[in-house]
């Protein structure tokens, strides 16, 4: 018997009952290879393991030891949260779930053959693919930032040493000092994430450097997410402090004078420059010719997160060409996450997949160390439309900033978490 | 390592079925005290939830298994803020949903959805869900004892 009908056969009893997880064992496994160990494809390692009874073979491809947050990492930017509140290893994925976690970085992916080059020179073969590359950052797009001191100059939009750079840069900062955030036009990572930043950084100048300010520069013609309640909290809150200018889009830098360029608008100085360059889907996706949608983002079918143009490849998360008002956010990846592993075990079984992808996506902003708002959406596939809608009157934001909801916003933290390494 | 019940698949759903039968009269109660709602227009019910337990003993076993694993992938969407399984972590103040009367969720959630139960994000989520997936959730996180 040829190994993939050994296999199919295998997971489909498998399937319908736990008595022959043995046999299905005895086979061949099918071989997922997970790039990436974020939000996304942490999710898919561990549903994949679950789901499957273990029966699948699965390699997690990610270079570090331990899962960085970047939801949350902006408490740790404003001094309320440290490193290791954010930091969960990866441990548990393979102790408890079985799921091998290869040290290294994924550098080519081979369609044709089916294989992921890494960089410390192996080649690993996949049966399907798991591609949850997260975003690059395309630095090159502001001048001025590969000149020298440009490395001073930190977006923090990956969680891990950058965040406690800016942290650092923060907490050096003289009083009456300016701190100022720079934000691309849309799509990018976390639509919310730079308002909440905002909002936590007047929080903490406001205890400490009261005469200081924050200057949000927005490449968008208005905030992209949960607009009122940021523009309430900082007209109350952080009144004075917090100064928002829309349109203003970021052309380049000067390390030297710490001075911020615009495509239109005068030259604006500050003390802190916590720069966003424009994003697109990680560089492996982009390489392998995975991003179709302007070269930036993976187009995908969202019944099986499977690429358009790679059938094997299920891509995940922010590297994602979004569905409409769907964020680019952790909540979304973990989503996708098992969204592909429900598809690719069906498939591997020989099934058709589950054609009815409905999921939640729940976003909490912080609005200081202990308030946050939501903003909620549920997403439904539509069959003819081919993509993911949100399903009208569901969905929702929240009345004003609350305790309560910054409580359930740490809860969401630590529940998402065990649900991808714990 | 695996949550999973070890009883086979289909016993599970014909479970789910029979705890289906039971949030049958709160459903019809809850959409009789809210006409608004009801009248309201719904999301498009997921096919294969819609049969009845009548249909039940004569579904295939690959009908049932669609089923069930349709239910447990949308459950699943409830375990960012409600941890895996429904299990969130010690002392979290979101509740936890595993093993409890699928009765219970039933009517916690058409009573969000119907704006009987105030709350923060989930009469907004709720709304997002017909009746009969609502019942295959709350059926399936029943079942995860």
């Amino acid at each position: 018997m040829h190994r993939r009908s050994v296999l199919k056969a295998a997971l489909a009893a498998t399937a319908l009952s736990g008595l022959t997880v043995r046999q299905a064992r005895a086979a061949a496994p099918a071989k997922v290879v997970v790039i990436g160990g974020g939000y996304g494809g942490a999710t898919a390692a561990r549903y994949l393991r679950t789901w499957s009874r273990g029966v699948v073979d699965v390699t997690l491809v990610e270079p570090d030891a331990a899962f960085v947050s970047c939801p949350l990492s902006n408490l740790v930017v404003a001094g309320y949260r440290q490193m290791a509140d954010i930091t969960v290893p990866y441990d548990a994925l393979v102790r408890r779930h079985g799921v091998k976690h290869v040290r290294d970085t994924a550098t080519a992916i081979d369609l044709g053959r089916r294989t992921v080059r890494l960089a410390g020179g192996a080649t690993l073969p996949y049966d399907r693919l798991v591609l949850s590359p997260g975003v690059e950052m395309q630095s090159g797009a502001i001048d001025g930032l590969s000149a020298p001191g440009g490395e001073q100059i930190v977006h923090a939009w990956k969680a891990g040493p950058q965040t406690d750079v800016l942290r650092r840069q923060l907490a050096a900062m003289p009083d009456g000092g300016t701190f100022a955030i720079t934000i691309p036009l849309a799509p990018y990572r976390c639509p919310p994430g730079p308002y909440e930043r905002a909002c936590l950084v007047a929080d903490y100048l406001k205890q400490h450097k009261p005469r200081s300010k924050v200057l949000v520069f927005d490449a968008n013609p208005d905030i992209t997410s949960k607009g009122a309640l940021f523009r309430q909290v900082w007209q109350t809150r952080y009144a004075g402090m917090i100064e928002y200018r829309p349109q203003h889009e970021t052309v380049g830098v000067d390390p030297a004078t710490r001075t911020i360029r615009f495509d239109v608008q005068d030259d604006e100085r500050a003390d802190v420059l916590n720069l966003l360059p424009p994003q697109r889907a990680g560089a492996i996706a982009v390489a392998a010719g995975l991003a179709t949608a302007n070269g930036r983002w993976c187009e995908v079918d969202f019944v099986t997160m499977a690429s358009r143009v790679a059938p094997d490849v299920h891509v995940l998360g922010d590297a994602v060409q979004i569905a409409p008002l769907m964020p680019k956010s952790g909540t979304m990846a973990n989503q996708h996450g098992k969204v592909a592993a429900a598809a690719i075990l069906q498939q591997l079984a020989g099934q058709a997949p589950d054609s009815m992808p409905l999921y939640t996506n729940t976003c909490y902003s912080f609005t200081s160390s202990t308030e946050a708002i939501h903003i909620a959406t549920v997403h439904r596939y539509d069959a003819a439309e081919r993509t993911m809608l949100t399903v009208p009157g569901s969905g929702g934001l929240s009345t004003a900033p609350s305790v309560l909801e910054g409580q359930y916003g740490f809860a969401w933290a630590r529940s998402i978490w065990a649900d991808m390494l714990a | 390592m695996t949550t999973l019940p070890r009883f086979p698949i289909f016993l599970r759903w014909t479970a789910g079925i029979a705890a289906g039968l039971c949030a049958a009269p709160l459903l019809a109660q809850s959409l009789a005290a809210a006409p608004a709602s009801a009248s309201a227009p719904s999301p498009a019910p997921s096919a294969p939830m819609t049969a009845g337990p009548a249909d039940a003993g004569k579904m295939s076993i690959e009908v049932q298994r669609s089923r069930t694993e349709q239910a447990r992938n949308q459950a699943a969407s409830c375990a960012v803020c409600h941890g895996p399984d429904g299990r969130p972590p010690a002392d979290s103040p979101v509740p936890r949903l595993a093993g409890r009367q699928q009765a219970e969720l039933v009517e916690l959630m058409l009573n969000f959805k119907n704006g009987r139960l105030p709350g923060t994000v989930m009469p907004q989520i709720a709304k997002g869900y017909s009746d009969t997936e609502i019942i295959a959730i709350s059926a399936w996180f029943a079942d995860q004892k």
